[in-house]
């Protein structure tokens, strides 16, 4: 559509004022815009539009800016863009790494963000009980969703045994 | 070392596990990484040699080693090192024998640019227990992957093997692992607990009511996968020998440069074998089931601790058997000479063809095992069903008749082990 005003350029801004309580609808360009607005003597201000379009202020002067898309992996080199099209990374770095643009991608394929479960080698005790406790309650609350009770009832004793183990080492400490 | 695995049948195939009419088998996976490498894929020969001998290392000081093996696959082909008296040849067939057996698993690549497309490679290397029910798969998708199975509905008795395993092998390597992340894999689909579980379910009646989209949406709900097993694309090999013989002859060509040659090329045969891959993908959709196999699986491994997911794909498979039990009683009643027509035209079959392509080999074992378990023929076992499923894969025929087997005697040897099973003297 062109604009309004000039009739030349391409209208990209509308431009509504109010003059005696009608609203008036304007499609303009740019220039006219600001034009219009001298004339009007506007009591508001609009964001100015950008004379850049948004391509080209990816390379300003000439200079290129990386794209996000290949940024890289500092220990394995594995590249942002790969990631996206194939769903894997390149080393467990790449997981903080990238964090911020796989979240989307691991949010849409599991049950949850955080790891809960298995993990290895902890020495400490105390964790290992409250691990399994966390785990073995969450169990429980799935058992009682799908009312089988009889697992519950056995889940729910191995759970009071962990708290007595678990009440009595810190009471010990 | 062929022949030692030929001989011994995987244990999982003796068709004695609880829910055994129903349930084929369980399975599960754990995918592990090491801490101070890259994924195989990132990594260079010789960090891929140096996991290896990590793995070795801790196999041997587990005591592990002594009740198993160790076989290097065709996908280390470009390594220098040699396995053994082996050969290339002999590495290829140890893989296909395995893949059928489901103890070495394919995982996917995808290539992009000109050559784009996805292909399945197997890991470059292999421990089988003895009893052929536990495997650690080497430098796949990930570094390691450790797979029990087991017959019948036992996920998780698997999973406290598994879990055991686990434990040995954690202590000696050193797993990449973060409290947010959970394990680290390189496929982000599996990262947390990078657990699999796997239900092999048989269903006919299921089938034939015409239930089973309904009953993979309801699996679908609870972020479960049921899949249809389908024959897969066997490969044969052409040895560098043979390639490189077709080249020769030729006048003022240079030969070709000794790093080609030991590249042995893969040719693609014919759809053969039911293979496993990691990720389900070798695996067609429910509809797509061929011999009436289905496979359920996990989705999600992050956000849900181990217990959790088997707890919820134990009930699932669990009301999944029910409803096969279900429709088979109504079948009988409302439908009985239709599914004793069945049985009894796959016997006939089964004991006059002869030549039989594996798809149709699998729809007579369904039927065959469908008799079976209902209880309409007496004189077979589950295990011997499965015995002969195993056995009517293309690399387990071609191992009795030659790689070079056209399909034709392929299809004809098919057909005769059917017939000395089923005959009736």
């Amino acid at each position: 559509m062109l604009c309004e005003k000039c009739h030349k350029n391409l209208a990209s801004v509308r431009y509504a004022e109010v003059v005696d309580g009608k609203v008036k609808d304007l499609s303009l360009c740019p220039e006219c815009l600001v034009k219009h607005q001298a004339e009007a003597g506007a009591g508001f201000e609009l964001a100015k539009p950008d004379p850049v379009p948004v391509r080209a202020r990816v390379s300003p002067k000439g200079k290129s800016v990386q794209e996000p898309a290949l940024e890289r992996c500092k220990t394995c080199g594995h590249v942002l863009a790969n990631v996206l099209a194939s769903g894997k990374v390149g080393c467990s770095a790449c997981y903080e790494t990238f964090a911020e643009q796989i979240e989307p991608l691991i949010r849409g394929m599991h049950a949850g963000m955080r790891h809960r479960g298995k993990a290895p080698h902890v020495d400490d005790a105390l964790a290992r009980v409250r691990a399994d406790l966390q785990a073995k309650r969450a169990l429980l609350r799935s058992t009682l969703r799908a009312e089988n009770y009889e697992e519950a009832a056995h889940l729910r004793d191995e759970i009071r045994i962990l708290e007595k183990e678990l009440g009595s080492t810190e009471r010990d400490n | 070392m062929v022949d030692r695995l030929l001989d011994r049948k995987p244990a999982w195939l003796a068709g004695n596990g609880p829910e055994a009419p129903v349930v084929v088998a369980s399975e599960c996976s754990l995918l592990r990484n090491l801490s101070d490498f890259p994924f195989p894929a990132r990594c260079s020969e010789e960090e891929r040699r140096a996991v290896e001998d990590r793995l070795m290392g801790a196999l041997g000081s587990s005591k592990l080693l002594s009740s198993g093996k160790y076989y290097a696959l065709s996908g280390s082909l470009s390594a220098s090192q040699s396995n053994g008296k082996g050969g290339v040849e002999n590495r290829f067939a140890v893989e296909r024998l395995l893949a059928e057996r489901w103890l070495v698993a394919f995982y996917e690549v995808r290539s992009t640019g000109l050559r784009s497309g996805v292909r399945f490679e197997a890991p470059e290397g292999v421990y089988v227990a003895d009893d052929q029910s536990m495997s650690v798969m080497v430098n796949g998708a990930d570094h390691l992957c450790v797979r029990v199975l087991a017959s019948g509905m036992q996920v998780l008795d698997v999973w406290a093997r598994l879990n055991l395993v686990d434990d040995t092998l954690a202590n000696a390597l050193g797993f990449a692992f973060d409290d947010r992340y959970g394990y680290f894999t390189a496929d982000l689909g599996y990262v947390g607990t990078a657990l699999k579980a796997n239900v092999i379910l048989h269903l006919p009646c299921l089938t034939m009511a015409g239930q089973i989209v309904q009953v993979a949406q309801m699996a679908r709900e609870r972020r479960q996968l049921l899949a249809g097993l389908k024959p897969a694309v066997a490969f044969r090999l052409r040895t560098p020998a043979k390639a490189a013989s077709v080249q020769q002859g030729r006048p003022g060509q240079e030969k070709p440069p000794a790093s080609r040659k030991s590249v042995p090329v893969k040719t693609e045969v014919t759809s053969e074998a039911l293979y496993s891959d990691w990720y389900g993908r070798m695996h067609g959709a429910a509809a797509e089931a061929e011999g009436d196999l289905y496979a359920l699986c996990n989705t999600a491994t992050l956000g849900l601790s181990e217990e959790e997911i088997l707890f919820h794909l134990r009930q699932t498979a669990a009301e999944i058997v029910a409803r096969e039990q279900q429709a088979r009683e109504t079948l009988q009643q409302e439908n009985g000479l239709r599914l004793d027509d069945r049985v009894a035209r796959a016997m006939g079959l089964a004991r006059t063809a002869r030549l039989l392509e594996f798809r149709e080999a699998l729809a007579l074992l369904s039927s065959i095992r469908l008799g079976v378990t209902a209880g309409m023929i007496k004189d077979y076992s589950v295990q011997q069903l499965n015995n002969l499923l195993l056995e009517s894969q293309s690399f387990h025929v071609r191992m009795k008749t030659g790689e070079d087997t056209d399909e034709l005697t392929l299809g004809a040897k098919r057909a005769e082990l059917f017939r000395a099973r089923f005959s009736r003297n």
